[in-house]
């Protein structure tokens, strides 16, 4: 069959990501600055204490974290993409991004800026954004639904903009004014076992969902009146894919700031390697996620000897994948 | 001979797009006979689409009745219904490209849990398909690199797998020659033959008069005339659908529609050229 080839080569591509990620995974918790720069030397685990604290209860939950993370953007963004029809979406429509954004900074500016009211309120905001979007979309006066919800989320994000501006504008500039830019940025400092321990029972069932879902993405990116003749209800599976991905994106930028570029860029490189069909093309583009934040993250701990914010990197590195792509023409938009 | 049960029918059909909004279909009555192909005709925004879109239960009528099979369309579970009636859109914006294999598997949703992606049977139903519409040549082929007839006749093997009865076609042969325009004909009788029945909307007459057993007239949301073929594609009645005159030809069993020219091709014997 002359679709047998490409399969095998798929095939063969899946089973390089699996292996790099592994590689990766096991790699990243040798890679830091102490004991001494770059390699933490095995022998070093047995003999150095402090080593072995650093690796097990900092660098270990950070790297898991940052795996997380990448997984949750990119299945975010391939959801999003395939639930709006449109290659150019990613998690900051909808106004889930800006959403949490706002409320991060709310929580900086009139809640001291604890850890617990940062993270609560950028997941309270970011899911206040998609209801937000979701309940202006309902009451346009247009007919197409993907239209609608696409302009209620512009509206949205820019509004959650500005009070994010106003914000700034109010912030104490010492004390204030840097947190925000801080969060802003993106980073993974200081993530502990227990904020893995918050992640996971959201991040989890909320991926389980979009993973077991995944080929209905197919038919979700049908015409409406196309995908109910094939028994789908378009409207209710994509709310709940929606929920998902927007719980999942909610929870990790609660702890990790914003982070921008992953989920627009990492689904198109999956597509790319495996085929749009998302049955392949939504599990290759979370492990592409995770690998891509934590080749970010890992030079964001290792490069300079203060930490560089993750979300500098994913943009740096996002945009030039996508420059490249555009110009090798493998975006098509 | 045809078969004389009635897969679907209709009795004073209405449908607006909201309780205050003016109707734009009334008095919508037809039926549709197993194992048979209708034709939908009307000008630019008669309701070809909308009525196409009721019978699919897209849209709900605000009054009259939709019966499939005997029961009305709302008592269908929508798996079932899916099972029952297959559409082929007009268009079908591909957002992402999908191999023509996957594509084409899309329509064994019907058969497939929730949580279920398809597996080796419904792979094997849809080369069966894709080999029956001779379309294996492109199997691995993304769907947006084709021409314009096949992509038409894949989005059509798609509605085959899901194995419907009836099936709906949105003005299928748009954008198409006259030599892809004859394949997907020759496609639709040979399916009437298998047993399946169809309705496609069409604004070219020629085609209705080719492969439909019934044809139905639409202007403005109101039925202009529904019956057998050779007596419903008169020059009255056409010429009442469109607003403009229309000449209808038969001779030797044929119907012809040409375009009529104020005096362009006009001969006093009243017989239309032959070339």
């Amino acid at each position: 069959m002359n679709s047998a080839k490409p399969k095998n080569r798929i095939s063969r591509r899946i089973f390089w990501i699996l292996f790099f990620v592994l590689a990766a995974l096991a790699l990243s918790l040798f890679l830091g600055r102490y004991p001494r720069l770059f390699l933490t030397p095995f022998s070093a685990l047995k003999e150095d204490e402090l080593a072995r604290n650093l690796v097990l209860h900092l660098r270990f939950p950070r790297i898991l974290a940052a795996f997380l993370l990448g997984m949750v953007l990119s299945a975010a963004g391939s959801v999003f993409q395939m639930i709006f029809r449109n290659p150019l979406v990613d998690s900051g429509f909808l106004g889930v991004s800006q959403g949490a954004a706002f409320g991060a900074s709310l929580a900086i500016v009139f809640l001291h800026g604890s850890t617990m009211a940062v993270q609560g309120c950028a997941a309270g905001f970011a899911f206040i954004g998609l209801a937000a979007s979701y309940s202006l979309a309902r009451r346009f006066p247009l007919s197409d639904w993907v239209l609608r919800l696409i302009l209620a989320g512009i509206a949205v994000a820019a509004l959650f903009s500005a009070g994010t501006g106003a914000l700034k504008y109010l912030a104490d500039p010492q004390r204030q004014l840097p947190d925000i830019t801080f969060w802003l940025l993106g980073g993974l400092w200081g993530i502990t076992w227990r904020d893995i321990g918050h992640l996971l029972p959201i991040v989890v069932p909320c991926l389980t969902v979009i993973v077991l879902m995944r080929w209905r993405l197919n038919l979700l990116s049908l015409r409406d009146e196309t995908s109910f003749s094939l028994g789908v209800a378009p409207g209710r599976e994509r709310l709940v894919l929606l929920i998902a991905a927007a719980a999942a994106t909610a929870a990790a930028v609660s702890k990790a700031g914003s982070i921008a570029w992953v989920g627009l860029i990492v689904p198109h490189i999956a597509r790319r390697l495996v085929g749009s069909d998302a049955k392949r093309s939504v599990p290759v583009s979370m492990l592409l996620g995770g690998l891509f934040v934590l080749f970010c993250d890992d030079l964001a701990r290792i490069l300079l000897s203060g930490e560089i914010p993750l979300g500098i990197l994913t943009s740096l590195f996002g945009t030039s994948i996508f420059l490249i792509l555009l110009l090798r023409r493998g975006l098509k938009v | 001979m045809m078969k004389e049960r009635a897969l679907l029918t209709t009795e004073s059909l209405r449908f607006s797009y909201g309780p205050r909004k003016p109707e734009v279909l009334r008095g919508i009555s037809m039926k549709i006979r197993e194992s048979s192909i209708t034709a939908l005709l009307g000008p630019n925004g008669s309701g070809k689409t909308t009525l196409l879109n009721l019978l699919l239960g897209w849209n709900s009528a605000s009054g009259g009745k939709l019966e499939l099979a005997g029961r009305p369309i709302s008592a269908f579970s929508r798996r079932e219904r899916s099972r029952m009636i297959g559409l082929v859109p007009q268009e079908e914006p591909m957002s992402f490209e999908l191999d023509v294999l996957d594509y084409v598997l899309l329509g064994r949703a019907p058969y497939l849990d929730l949580l279920e992606t398809p597996g080796a049977s419904d792979r094997h139903a849809a080369r069966e398909v894709l080999d029956r519409l001779g379309l294996m040549g492109v199997l691995g082929r993304r769907v947006t690199a084709l021409s314009g007839g096949e992509q038409q006749l894949v989005s059509l093997a798609r509605a085959l797998v899901q194995d419907p009865s009836l099936l709906l076609l949105d003005e299928p042969l748009s954008h198409l020659d006259i030599s892809n325009t004859q394949r997907i004909l020759k496609i639709l009788l040979d399916l009437k033959s298998g047993g399946k029945t169809m309705l496609f909307t069409t604004h070219d007459p020629n085609a209705a008069a080719a492969v439909a057993d019934t044809v139905i007239l639409l202007r403005k949301g109101r039925l202009v005339a529904t019956g057998p073929m050779e007596k419903t594609l008169t020059s009255d009645t056409l010429s009442a659908t469109y607003g403009t005159h229309v000449e209808v030809i038969r001779a030797g069993g044929r119907i012809l529609i040409p375009l009529h020219m104020e005096g362009r091709n006009e001969n006093k014997s009243g017989e239309y050229p032959r070339m």
